[in-house]
């Protein structure tokens, strides 16, 4: 509220001062993103509107620490893409400014849990951008050789995972990767866990709740039984894995089947998409977590920034390109209407793909809540979850440890824990 | 197969390198069968050094679908000219423009630095004076700060001076380089023979002409030492570039190869161009090192002068 | 200023030295030292002290808070953290001399008529010094994956099976990337050392006839003990500030938890963990620790060498 405050005291302070022409002297903000596309989307903008000049900066990976340096040094750009993941920190730390005096209008056209994902204490931080919901990729043609069909629930896909060891023991029904944050996510979030809860005035956190405790119980059946492969995702080695045969599904994002058909393109037409399996009684989808794009706390001009941000996501216009160039999966009513969303992928065989992923968003529980230390928990997490990769402990154990250390961490921000 | 580089005014004193090596090699404890051995074992040696590289030369040839699916010490069809042609198109040909100012930086970095670094040094060494030995420990201690430490403070310090986001900002800060200071001073205690520096005080040289009359000349192959360690230092330093530059257009080869890596998750293309990327930002070091490599052996004729 | 120094010293009596003189040689360094190590590391400490605060959900904002030595309580407790620390001094204690025995031999060898091609190996041997840190380990990272890997897939042919990243042997095969990246240089600077001593020191023991083996372990290595502690201690230093290799290769392997290394616990708690005042606790504690142990070797040295001390 101050922040929003500021910044119209900031208009009302400079136009004016600039007078009659409060247009002869272009705002400039600069934005920092990663999905690709961005550029021609920005430069389309910069020509529509003349008196808001946007200019982009392409993130790679170390510069999402970068961000946060430069806010907290007084320097940094104006706008940002941000996982959703991370924005309660951003809050918290007054790194990011309130829009929700400019982006209000804009709540219908979005999905109401991607707006969830960027609303706090009833106020927006940021304008959503995309979201991950989770399907499982798999090659048609292993299945079918073994006679097996591709299952529709886990408990089906442990006993599809054993036929597969069976038929060939060089052969897995996936990689269980202990350092890729997402594909625990998404499985946690089916299962209606979430990290994170508010209860009254205190933060709940539920890394061991229930739900996670399903998952645990499923990963470590396919650890002891040795039915999935253990490689870091991304790797050559992991790659590898996946190209010469050794794996026969990946359940990931809406974003990871553009990449794994730039990265396998020798199996092109071999590969279908099914629904990720579901938990017995259930049919609940998952989702690895959204972006959204935000007004950092320096931003001296939040109105047009955020106008922008509120195009670049939201527009008509844009729709089409974010999401055959940028590959995301839209988290907007407008970009889930959009034509572009449903064509016919060769790679995988003709298929359709994203009626898949967009039944898995509407199958998605709105359970999961975005809280303030994630940063911390998903490091203690994949530290632990690599020692029960190693077998020093098993995922049940794991859940405990990072449990116990999350609530010490919130404590030590001075933060209130309640009991789940 | 020596070049004969020695300065000028200590010339006469020293024999030329080639001769020496010569009575060397005839020496009688010099055996045939030892210099067999010797070669033999720095054969197998640079086997182990050279290994990675010839990897990348060889991973530098293939295309992006033959990179990890072929074996990787057989060439596959060549593709080098086409990835060279890829790592200059893509984004405008910005590799070149990362490789220019990866030798702004190192060349107008490392040539301030050890200037900074030769000065304080023979200071050091020449002179006593209140206060030198506190600064000697503390330099000393200064090596013992790990660079996580102080890359964040010293970002914030620039924005406030303003300098981030600026070739002064990472210019700057890479002058401080303690340990190029402590080599300095090493180098020159052993090869800048007071007695020197007292007789020409004695013809009335001052201060500052004697530092760069026979300090620098007599630190030279010190310096060329320090010199590459500073241009080295420039060239791989990442953290600090990283934070300072925001600007792709001012971003040295380390950030935006390592950058390219971490976005060949998603953009599976990048990964060839990191490849051609890292090969080519070996060259200007390689025949930097050649150039100074001849350097080395003139640094027996420091010790002539002192014996 | 320098040309008045200059000038003034015909008058002043022969030989004596402007009291200026030798301050104004160190100042720019003093200046900049002050300004971009000293400053920072202030900062640092200062930042130790602090931690920052909210209060209920945190949605009301926070303050920074002053905590005293809370942080450094914090970082005390944390077992990770501190097994980094027995994790780097083995590391180093095996890396380093290992290290330094090599770069000293080259060195030696290099020194003397026995190697032919000698500007040919140098040049070997130093290459890898000018792959950066981070490059090193993308290339090492390929060669240490069984699948893609032309070195293991070689040794699996012969009926070795290696696997350098597996959680008992990891920390060995980023000790063998540094290596590979440091030898050359310290070779060069033993080298260049061993370049400006005086001949005559060597030919003195040569007709006393010593041979080659006790004139490079006799005469010449204690020549170059300056340069030999000087390598050797920034070297441990650089052990226990271990980061770079680590931290690449952790891309590549589950066996490197976060919190591998000192260095690396520093970075992952002040960019994932998102506490910077805790991290700059932890590097204080680094630093300390990083002082008494290059103590320790000075002390060492010392003791076991009047000689080689003096230098320092």
């Amino acid at each position: 509220m101050l922040a929003g405050a500021v910044a119209v005291a900031g208009i009302a302070a400079c136009s004016p001062e600039e007078g009659a022409g409060p247009s002869d002297e272009p705002v400039e903000i600069e934005f920092w993103g990663w999905v690709p596309g961005l550029e021609d989307l920005v430069a389309q903008w910069n020509e529509e509107n003349p008196d808001v000049q946007v200019a982009f900066h392409r993130m790679t990976g170390d510069d999402g620490q970068k961000v946060e340096a430069a806010v907290d040094a007084g320097a940094g750009p104006d706008l940002v893409q941000l996982s959703t993941h991370n924005l309660p920190d951003y809050v918290i730390a007054e790194r990011v400014q309130d829009i929700t005096d400019y982006v209000a209008d804009d709540e219908s056209n979005y999905t109401p849990a991607s707006w969830a994902s960027v609303s706090f204490d009833g106020r927006v931080f940021g304008v959503p951008q995309g979201i991950g919901p989770a399907a499982t990729m798999y090659r048609h043609d292993i299945f079918a050789e073994h006679g097996i069909e591709f299952p529709t629930t886990w408990t089906e896909y442990l006993d599809a995972a054993r036929a597969l060891q069976e038929a060939d023991e060089d052969l897995y029904i996936a990689n269980l990767s202990p350092s890729e944050m997402g594909q625990w996510l998404q499985e946690i979030q089916q299962a209606e866990s979430s990290w994170y809860g508010i209860a009254d005035d205190a933060w709940t956190v539920g890394v061991d709740d229930e739900g996670s405790q399903l998952v645990a119980e499923r990963w470590q059946t396919l650890l002891d039984e040795g039915l999935v492969t253990t490689e870091p995702m991304w790797t050559p080695e992991y790659w590898s894995l996946v190209n010469d045969g050794t794996i026969a599904s990946i359940t990931y994002a809406a974003w990871f089947p553009s990449i794994l058909a730039e990265n396998a393109s020798g199996l092109a037409g071999q590969w279908s998409i099914a629904p990720m399996p579901t938990n017995d009684g259930s049919t609940n989808g998952g989702d690895s977590g959204g972006a959204a794009v935000v007004v950092l706390a320096n931003a001296e001009q939040p109105a047009a920034a955020a106008e922008f941000a509120s195009w670049l996501n939201g527009s008509d216009d844009t729709q089409e390109a974010l999401i055959t160039v940028g590959g995301l999966f839209p988290s907007t009513q407008n970009g889930l209407a959009s034509p572009a969303l449903l064509q016919e992928n060769e790679f995988y065989g003709g298929q359709v793909i994203n009626e898949v992923f967009i039944e898995a968003a509407e199958n998605t529980p709105a359970t999961w809540v975005e809280g303030p230390n994630y940063g911390f928990i998903q490091t203690t997490i994949l530290d632990e979850f690599a020692r029960v990769v190693n077998g020093d402990q098993t995922f049940a154990e794991a859940l405990d440890v990072t449990q116990e250390a999350a609530i010490a961490d919130l404590e030590n921000r001075g933060l209130e824990v309640a009991a789940p | 197969m020596a070049s004969d580089v020695a300065p000028p005014p200590v010339r006469d004193s020293a024999p030329a390198p080639a001769g020496r090596r010569t009575t060397f090699v005839s020496g009688e404890r010099v055996s045939r069968t030892w210099m067999v051995i010797a070669t033999a074992v720095m054969a197998l040696a640079s086997i182990y050094f050279l290994v990675p590289v010839v990897w990348l030369v060889i991973a530098a040839t293939k295309s992006t679908g033959d990179l990890f699916s072929t074996p990787g010490f057989a060439f596959a069809d060549f593709n080098l000219l086409e990835n060279l042609q890829a790592l200059s198109t893509y984004q405008d040909g910005i590799f070149w423009r990362w490789g220019l100012n990866s030798i702004i930086y190192s060349v107008l970095g490392s040539a301030l630095t050890t200037l900074v670094c030769a000065i304080t040094g023979y200071a050091l060494a020449v002179y006593r004076f209140r206060g030198r030995a506190a600064l000697i420990s503390v330099v000393l201690a200064s090596l013992l700060v790990p660079g996580t430490v102080i890359a964040q403070p010293t970002y914030v310090l620039l924005v406030s001076l303003g300098l981030d986001n600026t070739y002064a900002g990472l210019l700057l800060p890479a002058l401080v380089y303690p340990f190029g200071v402590l080599l300095c001073f090493i180098f020159a205690q052993s090869s800048v023979p007071l007695e020197l520096v007292e007789a020409a005080r004695l013809d009335g040289a001052g201060e500052l002409r004697i530092f760069v009359a026979i300090g620098l000349r007599l630190l030279a192959s010190g310096l060329v030492t320090v010199l590459l360690f500073a241009f080295l230092g420039s060239w791989n330093s990442y953290i600090l570039p990283l934070l300072v530059l925001t600007d792709a257009e001012l971003m040295p080869l380390t950030v935006g190869l390592t950058g390219w890596n971490q976005a060949s998750i998603t953009i599976p293309g990048l990964q060839i161009l990191t490849v051609v990327g890292s090969l080519v930002s070996i060259i200007p070091i390689a025949i930097v090192f050649l150039s100074l490599q001849r350097f080395w052996k003139a640094g027996l004729t420091a010790g002539s002068v002192r014996g | 200023m320098s040309t008045s120094t200059a000038t003034g010293s015909r008058r002043r009596r022969h030989g004596a030295v402007s009291p200026w003189a030798p301050y104004l040689f160190v100042a720019p360094f003093v200046v900049l030292f002050l300004l971009f190590l000293v400053a920072p590391i202030a900062v640092a400490f200062v930042n130790s002290l602090f931690s920052r605060q909210s209060s209920g959900l945190g949605f009301g904002g926070s303050s920074i808070e002053f905590v005293g030595l809370a942080n450094f309580v914090r970082a005390f407790a944390d077992r990770d953290f501190l097994i980094g620390f027995p994790r780097v001094l083995l590391y180093g204690a095996v890396q380093v001399p290992v290290m330094m025995a090599i770069a000293a031999f080259f060195a030696l060898l290099f020194d003397t008529a026995l190697v032919k091609g000698r500007r040919f190996f140098q040049f070997t041997v130093f290459l890898p010094y000018a792959v950066p840190s981070v490059i090193a380990a993308l290339l090492w990272g390929f060669l240490y994956q069984p699948s893609v890997s032309p070195v293991l897939q070689f040794f699996e042919s012969v009926g070795i099976t290696l696997s350098p990243l597996a959680s008992t042997v990891v920390l060995w095969s980023i000790a063998n990337v540094a290596l590979w990246s440091l030898v050359g240089i310290n070779m060069i600077i033993l080298f260049s050392a061993l370049q400006s001593v005086p001949r005559e020191m060597y030919e003195a023991a040569r007709i006393d006839g010593a041979g080659e083996v006790r004139t490079a372990l006799q005469i010449k290595l204690p020549m170059i003990a300056p340069a030999v502690l000087l390598t050797t201690l920034s070297s441990i230093i650089g052990t226990l500030q271990l980061f770079n290799e680590p931290q690449v290769l952790q891309t590549i392997t589950s066996n490197i938890p976060s919190d591998y290394t000192p260095n690396m616990a520093i970075y992952a708690t002040s960019t994932l963990g998102k506490d910077p005042h805790l991290a700059s606790a932890m590097a204080v504690i680094l630093g300390l620790a990083t002082l008494v142990v290059s103590l320790l070797v000075l002390a060492a040295n010392k003791r076991t060498t009047n000689r080689a001390g003096h230098g320092l």
